[in-house]
């Protein structure tokens, strides 16, 4: 018997002319996947899609076998963060919390939101509404909510988003728990660092298609093995520049106003080569800084590469 | 699942600004019926009836149905949050139906109290104020149905709304046949008309036709609301 929980096959979705997901086929078993990807790679499109709260304009989406935008009865099996801030505001954390589990039909709802709410460290005799909570704290209820009935699948857009430090640690020991009770968890994020401890398994998106899926640790050699950009800074760009182009893990060298700009593959290498360079080369090595050691250019490289 | 989808719609709905307006301009309509002055003569009789169909039946209940059905599903689209509604295993005609519930239990009294009570104070004859109960709440319960669809489908549904009362209900039902056949007011009047034996709008409609018609459009409303839940992108 499969495994499969979640599964895309050649989803699609345009608003108007603009294609927000291009094509995007996985699947998703149990256990801890995150979908990685910069702001407006169409990570939150695949979530809703994923959940039924949007329509794929191609290609067909089932969660455990059903099309989510059909039965409601799906919807038992589901617990959805969503990216918004926004919770009915008139209500406190524990009316929310109990609402969703009524409506979800949870025997016992008092119990259930309260054991929900503990769960995310809240307080449920708390008698404030939800609109006077922090941003922080106002996630946690999302994520109470969430959990309240129990789900076999849980999707978690952005979770960590408002959340302090040690809460983000919290929520990360939560998730990871969740996913090690062979619930399937969901969790979008554009922080690679965060998705390197909550997750195994990541399917990297961006401009609205899969750029790779797998294992987190060979997209990560993937990642680290992209020709890294640094800028160089010395009094002798030219010279310098000259001895710099002899290296192996150098694969070019550009000089931008004053500059040596140095595309290299093994960054550590070439670290620790520059300085016996500028000394053969009489110069004076002032800087050398990374020019793309962020997320954003690490997905620019796999668009670039894919 | 009906009545906590009520309980939470009425709740989001009924904000402090909302209810303060709402009794003000019911309020109004209970002034004008101490202004005209209870009295059995044929003259003050018609001046209540005028000031029931003008103020309460033309404008109090529209308004008040429009601003809080309108709300009733259109806050939770507008505020991003009826998601946490829809992603639920509660089927969609549930929602709309407890939507309905919150919108005609938040409006009939904000409508049908101020309107019977202005038409009793300012009329002797009880058929009046029977008259006045019976058109406003066939009226609330057309209006909210209406205007509940109207705020899920559109934004700005208050313009929109209000577009449709002063142009449909004000202007074009009152001089075109077939618009009065579509017009909430025209049966609401009509009802009024019939009970307390005033005269009859133009293009009215029998008393059964007054009754039957504006609940009717209010449950057609509902399933349309439903059907758009359905097959609605939330975001």
């Amino acid at each position: 018997m499969s495994d499969t929980v979640v599964e895309f096959d050649g989803v699609s979705k345009f608003f108007g002319g603009v294609v927000a997901v291009s094509d995007v086929s996985f699947t998703i078993e149990p256990g801890v996947t995150a979908l990685l990807g910069p702001n407006g790679a169409g990570k939150s499109t695949v979530m809703r899609i994923l959940c039924g709260l949007a329509a794929p304009s191609r290609g067909t989406v089932r969660l455990l076998g059903k099309n989510p935008r059909g039965a409601v009865e799906v919807f038992q099996h589901l617990g959805l963060v969503p990216q918004q801030e926004v919770v009915p505001e008139v209500l406190t954390a524990l009316e929310f919390v109990t609402l969703s589990a009524e409506l979800s039909k949870v025997s016992g709802p008092d119990t259930a939101a309260r054991r929900s709410l503990g769960l995310v460290e809240l307080d449920p005799d708390d008698a404030r509404p939800v609109r006077t909570y922090s941003k922080g704290m106002r996630q946690r209820v999302k994520v109470a909510a969430s959990l309240v009935h129990d789900p076999d699948i849980v999707v978690l857009d952005e979770p960590l988003e408002g959340l302090d430090p040690r809460q983000r640690r919290h929520m990360i020991e939560l998730f990871t728990r969740l996913g090690e009770q062979d619930r399937t968890v969901i969790v979008s994020s554009h922080v690679l660092d965060e998705v390197e401890r909550l997750a195994s398994r990541v399917l990297v998106m961006g401009k609205g298609r899969l750029l790779a899926s797998g294992d987190f640790h060979a997209i990560r050699e993937l990642i680290d093995d992209r020709p890294h950009k640094l800028r160089v800074v010395t009094d002798k760009p030219r010279e310098l520049a000259a001895g710099i182009m002899a290296a192996a893990e150098v694969v070019g060298v550009s000089i931008v106003r004053g500059n040596i700009v140095v595309d290299t593959t093994d960054v550590a290498v070439f670290r620790s080569s520059v300085a016996t360079i500028a000394k053969q080369a009489d110069a004076r090595l002032m800087e050398v800084v990374p020019l793309d050691d962020d997320l954003e250019s690490v997905f620019r490289y796999l668009v670039g590469a894919s | 699942m009906i009545g906590r989808v009520a309980t939470l719609v009425a709740r989001t709905q009924l904000t402090r600004g909302r209810l303060i307006a709402l009794l003000a301009i019911g309020g109004f309509a209970v002034f004008l019926g101490l202004v005209t002055g209870k009295g059995d003569s044929p003259r003050q009789i018609s001046d209540t009836l005028d000031m029931t169909q003008g103020y309460g039946l033309q404008l109090l209940a529209p308004v008040v149905s429009l601003v809080l059905a309108s709300a009733a599903l259109g806050d939770f689209v507008d505020d991003r949050t009826l998601v946490y509604l829809w992603l639920r295993p509660v089927p969609r005609w549930q929602i709309s139906v407890g939507a309905a519930i919150a919108s005609v239990g938040t409006a009939l009294p904000l409508v049908v109290i101020p309107v019977t009570l202005a038409a009793y104070l300012g009329s002797a004859d009880p058929t009046v104020a029977a008259g006045a109960a019976a058109a406003s709440t066939v009226a609330t319960l057309g209006y909210a149905g209406v205007f509940l669809a109207l705020g899920f489908k559109v934004r700005r549904a208050l313009v929109w709304g209000l577009a449709y009362i002063l142009i449909w209900e004000g202007f074009l039902a009152r001089s075109v046949g077939f618009c009065a056949k579509l017009s909430i007011s025209v049966y609401a009047r009509s009802l009024l008309a019939h009970i307390a034996d005033g005269e009859l709008p133009k293009h009215a409609s029998t008393i059964t036709g007054a009754v039957i018609w504006p609940p009717l459009v209010a449950v057609l409303a509902i399933i349309l609301t439903a059907r758009m839940l359905q097959t609605t992108e939330v975001a």
